[in-house]
Formats: structure tokens, C-alpha cells, sequence
């Protein structure tokens, strides 16, 4: 160790080879798709340099912007629903409830399957012309006419992807807590027990605080998480009806490879990082300011 | 001393290879690309077609690659940029012949189409259409494909006494009897966002605007997106949405979905391309199969088109460099009529692909039913372009996008074309 920290070189060539490595496929090639971003540029052509054209472009796009919305209510969805979910799914099953086994194993389960099964699964459960939801809404006395179109109406439709997607990732939340809640010493909780807390006050006020650099660090994975979202949606509706459900990703990736403008997905790539980044430092100031509170 | 005599040896194998072919015929060297390579349902018959043709034509030396569907275009047009090109090879119809054109990258068979006149005639015109630039042919299409075509269930419409509409109103009166007894009218799967404009709206709007208004509208010479007649086309395809014609998860589901509506006998028609032939043979029951019958979109009052025409595009042919010698030229004209002369288009139906002719017969015994139906089909009708082939991907996109929109209401047919006019610059 001493030799290491006298000779800072020798850290150097140990750090070298990965280094490189990490550089030529991810550092050069990100860059690389940032500064293609101010290029007109369909992939085959010769780059033409075009200045901002490209972010004008982005920024006078109402397709963007409906993108850009429909993100947030993903993003907003996956802080608020799955976050206190997992949360609460994982308070529950801390303890030697009955049966708390099976229900983590039932809670992670969609964690475990593909996103390309989830959506197929949620496609056909939520078919609005023979899928069972609707089915069973049916057997209510509703006409199927009147029964939701969960996935063809361009209002509701990014509603419900937004609700499969909390159906995802709840498993995950619940078992990242679930580690941060077996951190706490039993006899924190016996004492409390013993004082008179109630299991609420318990939850509240010791194994909220004491779970909190947890919650942070899953908030920040959870808006990193569904700002590129892109699998799911790609699967259930592929941005449509009419890109009612476009995020960012699939709207990058619809313009890149669809329409064959690499210059102008490159600078939507620019912007999503941009946005991603600008959310996580606003996320990680709120959060932390109340942890010193 | 050792390269010396491999050269000795080598010059005398030279000599002796000369001598054989000088017989009946020198020796003609050309290199071939295609992708007729495996899945392509193509590949099997390239591979048949190719060794007959070597066997009928020993004196010519080909050197075939095969190169997989996904990275061809790509390595063509690095080739091509790099001046590299083989002297044969596959191109695709419409934008990607013309491109290489106006590059003078390919030679014409025009002089072929004039002296072998019944071959020529054979074709459905689309076939040599779409290879043509300038009143220059450069390619033959092997087989076509039909992208709008009307399937429909005959015993549902037998056992609900509904005429197979060959008009727009009676098309209305078939979805309101459909719909009232809780059938799908017309099956749609437009997740994709292209079904609606290949097979639909390319068809539907030719009805209503006539064949030269597209190309006219796209090179931006006497007609615009923003027409009457273009905004009167889009109106019919939400008449239908709004009538009820398709199924309510239309935009939601994709092709394969659709086709389950159809087999399933819950839905009366069905609109699609030639494509989905190979599914509906291998996988439709037995009586839907016997029940289905292929016809055009119906007319449209007051529609400039002729109601007789169906949307489709020729598919691909092989066409030759310009930088080919004459000797070559000709060994590659020959392999051009050798794919798509009569005796090869018996062969289409094995593989289900469309025939590009219309004097070809297959024998009922040996096909599929549906197959002859699709055939007959193809003899009656003649073909209009396709909007997505015609267009640029970015107006195609907004097309493909834009349907989508109008039918649930979200956008106006005005706007969408407003949208396209303002790509065409």
C-alpha cells in the first residue's frame, strides 16, 4: 500500500487497461453522439454541420413537448407511487407476517420477467376489444363501447402505461428497502415497543429516518430509471395512438432509426441527458435539504 | 525456380481452360449480389433458379454472394460510394433505383425489353414501372407485391345477406349490418402506424384523388398535400373509424392480432397485403380458408381514380453496373429474363411469392386456392403506388403518424396535410 501511494504511477497502469476500454466504448462514443448533434446527418451522407438546427428543430416540435410531458408523468408516477409502494409493501413484510414469504416472492416476481412479457401480458389483459379486464368490467352491466379503450385512447393511454409500469418496479423498491429495513437492530424497535410506540410510530419514526439515504439514493434511480424508459411503451404501443404515449426514448429512437435523422436524434439525446441531469440535482437538493432538517 | 514453374503450370492451366470453353462459347466472368439468404422466402428459389441457369449457360462464370437482408443496403451503398459495385446486383424499386441512377451507377436493358417483346410484354407494368427513370428500365421486378388488398369471410356475408360492397355506400351498409350483430367489419392491426397507410390509404386515397396527384403533390407541381381532394380522402378513412368498420383495439394490436380476428371468424373483412398470403394458407382454418375471397377497395363517388386499381409496388430485381463490359452486359440480361420469364414465375408459387406477370397460369392442382385467387387478382387489377414508397421517410413517418391521429381524433385531416406540404420544399 505504501509502495502503491509513493509511486501514483504504478495506480496509473492498473488503471489503464479499463480505463481505455471505458473510454473507446462508452466515453468517446457518448460524445460523439453529442457533437453529432449539431450536424445534419442521415447516417450514410456526409455530416454537414448545422449549428443549432437541430435543437431549434427539437424545441419547435410539439411532438417533443408532448414527449417530454408524457416523460414526466412517468417519472412522476415512478417517485410517487412506486417509491411509497415498495416502501410500505417492504414495512410489511419486514416482519414474520403470515405468508410474507410468498408475498415478496408474488411482489418481485415482475422484476424477474422480461419487460417484452410484461407487455405482451398487460397488451392482451388490457385489450379493449376482448381482453379480460374489460371482460370483467363487462360483467358489471357496462357495454363494451363503454368500457375503457386502456391502451387506444390518446388520453388515457399513457395513464395506463404509467400504472404497468409501477407494477413493475414495485418488486424492485420493495426489496431495495427491504435490505435498508433489516439494517435496523431489533433492539431499537423492542425499546420503542417497550416505551409505548405503536408499530405507526415505529414506522414513522424510526424506520423512516433510518431507511432515508436509501429512499434518496432510490429516487435518484427511479428518475434516472424512467427518463430513458423506453422498453415497456416500445412494446404496448410503440409511442402510439397518434404518440400519445411518446417519451423522450422512443421519440430519439423513432426519429434516429424510423426517419433515418441521426444528427437530429443525436442532439435529442443531448437534450434528454441534459433534462435527466437537471432532475436528478434538483431531487438529490430537495432531498437532502430535509435529511438536514 | 518454384514460381517460375507455378507460373509455367498456371499459364498452361490458363491455356487449357481457354481452349475447353473456346468450343462452344468464351467465357463470360461476372460477380453477383443478392439477399436471398435465409429466412427470405426467396432463397430457396434464387438457389433453384441459379443452378438451372448455370446449367443452361456453362460459359458463364458467376461469382455469387449472398448477403443477409438487413446489411445489404448498407454495404451497397458503401460499395457504391467507394466505386466498387459488383457488376450484378439486387436493387430495391422507386428512391433507391433512382438514387443509383442519377450516381450513373446503372446500366439500362431497354435494348433487352425491345428484342424480346413477349417477355417484355408479360409483366405487370409495375414490375418494370418502378424500375424506370427517364424512359430508361433498369430492373424487372421478381414478383410484386400487392399492399391493398380486401379479404373477405363470403359465409358471413351470406349468412347475414350482405352484398360484397363494391361502392362506398354499399362498404357502409356492410359495416352498419356487421356491427349491429356484433361482428368486426374490417379487422385492423395498426399498432405498427404503417398498415393504415400501405393498405388502406394508399388505395383509398388514389379512389378519391387519381393516380398523377401523389406524384404531383411530391414533386410539388400543380398539386399540394393540402388539396381538396386529399383532405376529401382523409374524411372517408374517418367516416369508416367513425361508422365502426374496424375493431376497437385497432391501433393498438398488430398485424398478427388482426389476422386472429379474421381466422377467427369474428371478423367479416380484413384489409392487407399480399404478405399475409403464407400466414392465412399455413394457419387459417380450413373453412375460413375456403371462405375467403380477394377483391379491390370499393369506388367512391365522384372519386377521380379508377375504382378498378389496388395499391402495390414491384419488388426487387437484379440490375447490372454500368461499368460492365458488353459480354458481361448481356451474360447479365440473360439472368435478368431467367428469373422473371414464365418458367420462373411457375416457380413463384411454391415460395408464395406474387407473381410480377400477367400471362403466367399455375396449376390449380398445385397451389393453394388462395394463391390462384391472388393471381387472378393481380390479371384484373392494375397496380397504384404505395404512399410510404413513394415518399421520403420523414413524409412517410408523418403520414404514418398522422392516420393514426386522425382516426382517434387528436388531429384534423387539414392539419396532417398541412404538416406534409410543409416538407415539400
Amino acid at each position: 500500500m505504501e509502495l502503491l501511494r509513493r509511486n501514483p504511477r504504478t495506480i496509473l497502469w492498473g488503471l489503464l487497461p479499463a480505463l481505455l476500454l471505458y473510454v473507446l466504448f462508452v466515453i468517446w462514443p457518448i460524445l460523439r453522439s453529442f457533437w453529432y448533434g449539431f450536424f445534419d446527418w442521415n447516417g450514410l451522407s456526409q455530416p454537414v454541420f448545422s449549428g443549432m438546427n437541430n435543437f431549434v428543430e427539437i424545441f419547435s416540435d410539439p411532438i417533443f413537448w408532448l414527449s417530454l410531458k408524457n416523460n414526466l408523468w412517468v417519472v412522476l408516477a415512478s417517485v410517487f407511487f412506486q417509491i411509497p409502494l415498495g416502501l410500505l409493501a417492504a414495512v410489511l413484510l419486514n416482519g414474520q407476517v403470515k405468508g410474507s414469504k410468498f408475498f415478496r416472492t408474488a411482489f418481485f416476481i415482475p422484476m424477474v420477467l422480461s419487460t417484452v412479457v410484461v407487455g405482451l401480458l398487460w397488451s392482451t389483459m388490457l385489450n379493449s376489444q376482448a381482453g379480460p379486464v374489460n371482460a370483467l368490467i363487462m360483467l358489471f352491466g357496462v357495454g363494451l363501447n363503454q368500457t375503457p379503450d386502456w391502451l387506444g385512447n390518446p388520453n388515457l393511454a399513457i395513464f395506463t402505461l404509467c400504472g404497468v409500469i409501477v407494477w413493475q418496479f414495485v418488486g424492485l423498491y420493495m426489496i431495495i428497502f427491504l435490505a435498508a429495513l433489516q439494517g435496523i437492530p431489533d433492539e431499537l424497535l423492542e425499546a420503542a415497543a417497550i416505551d409505548g410506540a405503536t408499530p405507526f410510530d415505529q414506522m414513522v419514526r424510526i424506520q423512516l429516518p433510518m431507511v432515508w439515504p436509501t429512499v434518496i439514493a432510490s429516487v435518484v434511480l427511479c428518475i434516472s430509471g424512467s427518463m430513458r424508459s423506453f422498453d415497456l411503451i416500445f412494446v404496448m404501443t410503440q409511442g402510439g395512438p397518434a404518440n400519445a404515449t411518446e417519451v423522450m426514448a422512443t421519440y430519439m429512437y423513432n426519429k434516429t432509426f424510423a426517419v433515418s435523422q441521426y444528427g437530429y436524434g443525436s442532439a435529442v439525446s443531448l437534450v434528454i441527458s441534459v433534462i435527466s441531469f437537471g432532475l436528478i440535482l434538483v431531487s438529490r437538493f430537495g432531498l437532502s435539504r430535509k435529511e438536514e432538517e | 525456380m518454384k514460381i517460375r514453374m507455378l507460373t509455367v503450370a498456371l499459364g498452361a492451366l490458363v491455356l487449357w481452360g481457354g481452349a475447353v470453353s473456346a468450343q462452344n462459347a468464351p467465357t463470360v466472368k461476372f460477380s453477383l449480389w443478392h439477399s436471398f439468404v435465409g429466412a427470405d422466402q426467396r432463397a430457396p428459389f434464387m438457389e433453384q433458379r441459379m443452378a438451372q441457369f448455370k446449367a443452361k449457360y456453362p460459359q458463364y462464370e458467376i461469382d455469387e454472394q449472398k448477403i443477409p437482408r438487413d446489411q445489404y443496403q448498407t454495404k451497397l451503398k458503401t460499395m457504391a460510394a467507394a466505386g466498387e459495385l459488383p457488376d450484378a446486383f439486387l436493387q430495391w424499386p422507386n428512391a433507391p433505383t433512382k438514387e443509383f441512377v442519377a450516381a450513373n451507377l446503372l446500366a439500362d436493358i431497354n435494348d433487352t425489353l425491345a428484342k424480346n417483346k413477349s417477355w417484355a410484354a408479360s409483366f405487370v407494368p409495375r414490375a418494370l414501372e418502378n424500375f424506370t427513370v427517364n424512359g430508361k428500365t433498369y430492373g424487372a421486378g421478381l414478383g410484386i407485391s400487392v399492399t391493398s388488398i380486401l379479404f373477405y369471410n363470403k359465409a358471413l356475408f351470406d349468412q347475414n345477406k350482405v352484398k360484397v360492397p363494391t361502392t362506398w355506400d354499399e362498404l357502409k351498409t356492410a359495416i352498419k349490418v356487421f356491427s349491429a350483430k356484433g361482428i368486426i367489419p374490417i379487422a385492423l392491426g395498426n399498432k405498427a402506424k404503417w398498415p393504415v397507410q400501405s393498405s388502406i390509404m394508399s388505395s383509398l386515397g388514389n379512389r378519391v384523388t387519381g393516380s398523377d396527384w401523389l406524384d404531383n403533390a411530391l414533386a410539388g407541381k400543380g398539386a399540394k398535400f393540402t388539396d381538396k381532394v386529399f383532405i376529401d380522402a382523409l374524411d372517408k378513412l374517418k367516416e369508416l373509424v367513425d361508422l365502426g368498420a374496424f375493431n376497437r383495439d385497432a391501433n393498438s394490436i398488430d398485424e398478427v392480432q388482426m389476422r386472429a380476428y379474421y381466422y377467427k371468424g369474428q371478423a367479416a373483412m380484413t384489409i392487407d397485403g399480399s404478405w399475409i398470403l403464407p400466414d392465412m394458407i399455413a394457419n387459417a382454418p380450413a373453412d375460413i380458408k375456403a371462405n375467403t375471397y380477394l377483391t379491390v377497395l370499393p369506388s367512391i363517388p365522384g372519386g377521380k381514380g379508377d375504382p378498378q386499381t389496388m395499391s402495390g409496388v414491384s419488388s426487387t430485381s437484379i440490375v447490372m453496373n454500368a461499368k460492365a463490359t458488353p459480354e458481361q452486359k448481356k451474360a447479365i440480361a440473360d439472368l435478368i429474363m431467367f428469373l422473371t420469364d414464365s418458367d420462373a414465375q411457375l416457380m413463384y408459387p411454391a415460395y408464395n411469392i406474387p407473381v410480377s406477370s400477367k400471362t403466367v397460369t399455375p396449376d390449380p392442382a398445385k397451389v393453394d386456392p388462395l394463391y390462384t385467387k391472388l393471381v387472378e387478382l393481380i390479371k384484373a387489377h392494375p397496380l397504384t403506388a404505395v404512399y410510404d414508397g413513394s415518399m421520403n421517410s420523414e413524409q412517410a413517418d408523418i403520414v404514418n403518424s398522422g392516420l393514426q391521429a386522425v382516426m382517434v381524433g387528436v388531429m384534423k385531416p387539414a392539419d396532417l396535410a398541412a404538416k406534409l406540404q410543409a416538407t415539400i420544399k
